[in-house]
């Protein structure tokens, strides 16, 4: 995965993150803004699913699903 | 006494909403007036003028259910301490006719039409409407589907105005121009859409307001010297014609009309005959024009509804020009951030 | 201590949606349906299961009655079958005294077998068999002609049986409304009505009895009734005095809107659907206005979707969760569009089971069917919904369960809930025996042997 990217988000504690290279600008929850610094920091999605799982009260099952498909959703926006 | 009122339509955008004008019309009444904007989009402009909007408030869709509106609006009360509304925007009326009373209830005031003056002014009723007030009305047909458009043009000819259930007015020369403009108005606001006959003429407006028994609190007729591609008045000259007032008056007094509104008219160029083009049960974007120049409805209505003394006169100058011009604000991105996340603007310094 | 886990989310802000503040059509949730919990009624029935409410049933017909009969002193209501012809449903309607209105002989024959007598039903609708119109008549029904050939039919029925009948005849005319129904029944603007009741009065088995019209369907203009309304009872008159006949009953149809989301539609129901009471209006004031005391003739309302279709809701279950290469959230769930006919009009009311945090999307529901078509609901703002949870469309009432069809999968139960609070069911989930019955298979094509 190609970090760069998410590297150069402008992240505001409310959720807001602004792109200061494309200009563009998104939302996310708690939750999203975690699983984006732990990408940030270079761990793989196991590592990810792993660093949640001890933080947050959440299944294996249903953390990979929706890991996943946060990632899937950085894809579309080409954040990843 | 600090005045609070909640301004809907502060999207100053290329086709603009009259919050804006509303507000600034309030702000330079000579009253006390914090003027609250009620947007529906984090980029509404309205929500960066800090001169003239003192707070604003991102508000639910009124396409969503009526109890997620009320309980945005109790929420922003409950901070605000709202006395008055003025809603300015055609799609949002309905909801406020609707729940009138329970903001009557929480203590806030609306001067805006009933259900029945709202369907009487429908533009699907104009032929009705324009016997009551003893003018023409250019002919039409409504459409729900492009066999019916094809239908109406065949019967109506062309050029001919394809115009939607709320916004939006097209001239097409063809049929394959009316039927993009019918596609483009069906996919923002569904049905039904109003095919009219072309008339030759010059469009003028009559910006009024009706106290709701049958009294006119002030009127004020421009003719529209530039238009934009959406049909909106973009500069104007104020004019004084006496058949034009009195038939506005007819308005005010034949529907007992309550609340601000727009009269549009055309005058024929053969006859000088007028045809009611549509009425719009709101002030239009242009409402600061007669403001500057005496007319000040925003401040009237307000006046009314907290029962303080108000002018009822039209006296104003013929030959004064509006120009509108178009401006550019330097924000930051923490501006933008505020609003989007938390919807509602930061507190503005006094 | 762990944290609470909330689904995460990311959305990039886009004008125009540019608020979580924006849209919230789907907020809250509703763990019951009129006092019974969404899960007891899935533990009982499974899922999915269409649901009404007696109450609400009674409720709504009470109203629109007692509203009705307060206006017109000759006010009579007849149920529409085709609206939800449940035998439930039409003897909870029959019980608060509404007589049947039929479109069809299996209609006829059903609310025969229910016990509603042929004096008590109204028989409507284009195509009629000849053997049902006989039928008809000999047991009393209302028949309302809707053609010349089926005057000629009626003739022909009467005849066989050697007497002569009262009917009815359907008109049609305009309303000022679009599309105008001009395939049903009889023009009156061009003398066609008039031409038909000519005809009528001029046989030896048949003479006019009352007029019949049906302006349209989910009316969103009062005033439309009261075209009609103006238009019949000059019809009536000019026919009265011509033919020296008193016309005995007026039908005025149907046509109320529920509070259902037409699609294509910008305001929500609540505020673009006027009450049911401004369409009674239209018509008994309108009819009060017309007449004089002495000529009051009967006048029937046959309203089906504004009395059932807010009775009714459809418990579905998500089964799975996908997002689409565009990046669409969508559900699919265990109903589909073959259960769901009004799905291609309405967009229906979508409320979760639970509450579930998390940030709201606009997803598309699709059903389970193997098809393209399969779309329930287009766009839903829904938080992120988990496998497993209940979603509760409304209003269902009206259509879906008489146009429902049997494709790939059983249809599935249907429960009342009763005023007590009790839950029955009024018709069971099919099994494979009611699908096959009417089937049989050529004896040369009983037999098959796959190779090896």
């Amino acid at each position: 995965m190609d970090r760069d990217k998410l590297a150069v988000l402008a992240i505001s504690e409310s959720g807001f993150i602004f792109d200061p290279v494309t200009g563009h600008s998104y939302t996310a929850n708690s939750t999203g803004l975690r699983i984006l610094e732990l990408l940030k920091d270079g761990k793989d999605m196991e590592g990810v699913k792993s660093a949640m799982a001890d933080e947050y009260e959440a299944g294996e099952d249903e953390l990979s699903v929706d890991i996943n498909d946060f990632i899937e959703n950085l894809k579309k926006y080409f954040l990843l | 006494m600090k005045i609070t009122v909640a301004v809907s339509g502060i999207n100053t955008i290329d086709n603009p909403g009259p919050g804006a004008g509303i507000c600034r019309a309030l702000k330079e009444s000579g009253m006390d007036v914090r003027t609250i904007g009620l947007a529906y989009d984090a980029l509404e402009p309205g929500i960066y003028l800090d001169q003239i909007i003192d707070k604003s408030y991102i508000m639910p869709y009124p396409s969503g259910s009526r109890e997620s509106f009320i309980d945005r609006i109790k929420d922003i009360h409950s901070r605000e301490c709202i006395d008055v509304i003025i809603s300015a925007l055609d799609a949002e009326l309905p909801i406020y006719m609707d729940i009138e009373p329970v903001l009557k209830d929480m203590g806030i005031k609306m001067l805006i039409p009933t259900k029945e003056m709202f369907r009487l002014r429908d533009k699907l009723r104009l032929k009705e409407l324009a016997e009551k007030i003893g003018v023409k009305a250019p002919e039409y047909l409504s459409c729900t589907s492009l066999t019916d458009l094809h239908e109406a043009a065949k019967k109506l000819g062309f050029p001919l105005m394809v115009k939607g259930p709320f916004y939006e007015a097209y001239k097409a020369n063809s049929i394959g121009e009316a039927e993009g403009y019918f596609t483009k108005i069906a996919v923002a606001w569904g049905y039904p859409i109003i095919a009219q006959k072309f008339i030759q003429g010059d469009e003028y407006d009559v910006i009024g307001c009706g106290d709701g028994n049958g009294n006119d609190m002030g009127v004020f007729a421009i003719r529209k010297m530039t238009i934009t591609k959406l049909g909106k008045v973009w500069n104007a000259v104020s004019v004084r014609n006496e058949k034009l007032i009195s038939a506005t008056k007819k308005v005010v007094k034949g529907l007992s009309w309550r609340g601000g509104f727009e009269f549009e008219v055309l005058l024929e160029d053969k006859t000088q005959d007028i045809y009611v083009l549509e009425i719009n049960p709101r002030f239009p974007a242009w409402v600061y024009f007669p403001a500057g120049c005496g007319i000040n409805l925003p401040a009237r209505m307000v006046q009314l509804l907290t029962g303080q003394e108000y002018d009822t006169h039209s006296d104003y100058k013929s030959g004064k020009l509006m120009i509108r011009h178009t401006n550019e604000l330097v924000k930051d991105i923490s501006d933008f951030e505020q609003v989007s996340t938390f919807g509602e603007s930061a507190e503005k310094g006094e | 201590m762990k944290k609470e886990y909330v689904k995460p989310y990311i959305k990039k802000q886009t004008a125009g949606v540019m608020n979580k503040f924006g849209v919230t059509y789907n907020k809250g949730h509703r763990e019951e349906i009129e006092g019974v919990p969404v899960a007891q009624i899935t533990d009982k029935f499974g899922s999915p299961v269409f649901v009404l409410s007696e109450k609400i049933i009674r409720e709504r017909y009470r109203t629109i009655y007692s509203y009705f009969s307060s206006k017109y002193p000759k006010a009579k209501m007849s149920w529409s079958y085709k609206t939800n012809y449940l035998d439930a449903v039409c003897s909870v309607l029959h019980q608060e005294g509404e007589t049947a209105e039929v479109v069809s002989d299996f209609e006829y024959q059903k609310a025969r077998r229910l016990g509603v007598p042929g004096n008590k039903i109204i028989y409507n609708g284009p195509y009629k068999p000849l053997e049902s119109i006989v039928t008809a008549l000999k047991e009393g029904a209302m028949v309302n002609l809707d053609n010349f050939d089926e005057i000629i039919k009626a003739e022909e029925a009467a005849k066989s049986l050697g007497k002569k009948f009262p009917v009815g005849i359907r008109v049609t005319m305009d309303t000022g409304v679009y599309p105008q129904w001009s395939r049903f029944g009889f023009v009156i603007e061009n003398g066609n009505a008039f031409n038909a009741v000519k005809r009528i009065q001029h046989s030896d088995y048949l003479r006019l009895e009352g007029i019949h019209c049906h302006i349209g369907t989910f009316m969103l203009e009062p005033n439309a009734y009261k075209e009609a309304v103006k238009k019949v009872v000059q019809l009536m008159r000019k026919i009265e005095k011509e033919f020296e006949i008193s016309v005995s009953y007026l039908d005025f149809g149907g046509g109320f809107p529920s509070r259902n989301k037409l699609k294509g539609t910008y305001l929500p129901p609540e505020v673009s659907v006027q009450p049911v009471e401004n369409f009674i209006d239209a018509v008994a004031d309108t009819l009060m206005e017309e007449l004089e005391p002495k000529e009051y003739p009967e006048v029937y309302l046959e309203t089906g979707r504004a009395i059932v279709d807010e009775a009714g809701w459809l418990i579905t279950t998500v089964d799975a969760v996908k997002r689409l290469p565009d990046g669409t959230k969508s559900y699919i769930i265990d109903a589909g569009v073959n259960l769901l006919y009004t799905s291609a009009w309405y967009n229906y009311h979508v409320e979760i089971d639970r509450e579930i945090r998390g940030a709201y999307e606009n997803s598309i529901i699709y059903g389970p069917l193997c098809m393209n078509i399969d779309v329930v609901v287009e766009s839903a703002f829904l938080p992120p919904l988990p496998k497993g949870t209940r979603l509760i469309l409304s209003p269902m009432g009206a259509y879906n369960m008489t146009q429902w069809m049997q494709f790939i999968r059983y249809r599935p139960a249907v429960a009342m809930i009763m005023t007590d609070r009790s839950v029955e069911q009024i018709r069971r989930p099919e099994t494979l025996q009611d699908i096959v019955g009417p089937e049989s298979v050529p004896a040369k094509l009983k037999k098959f042997n796959f190779k090896e």
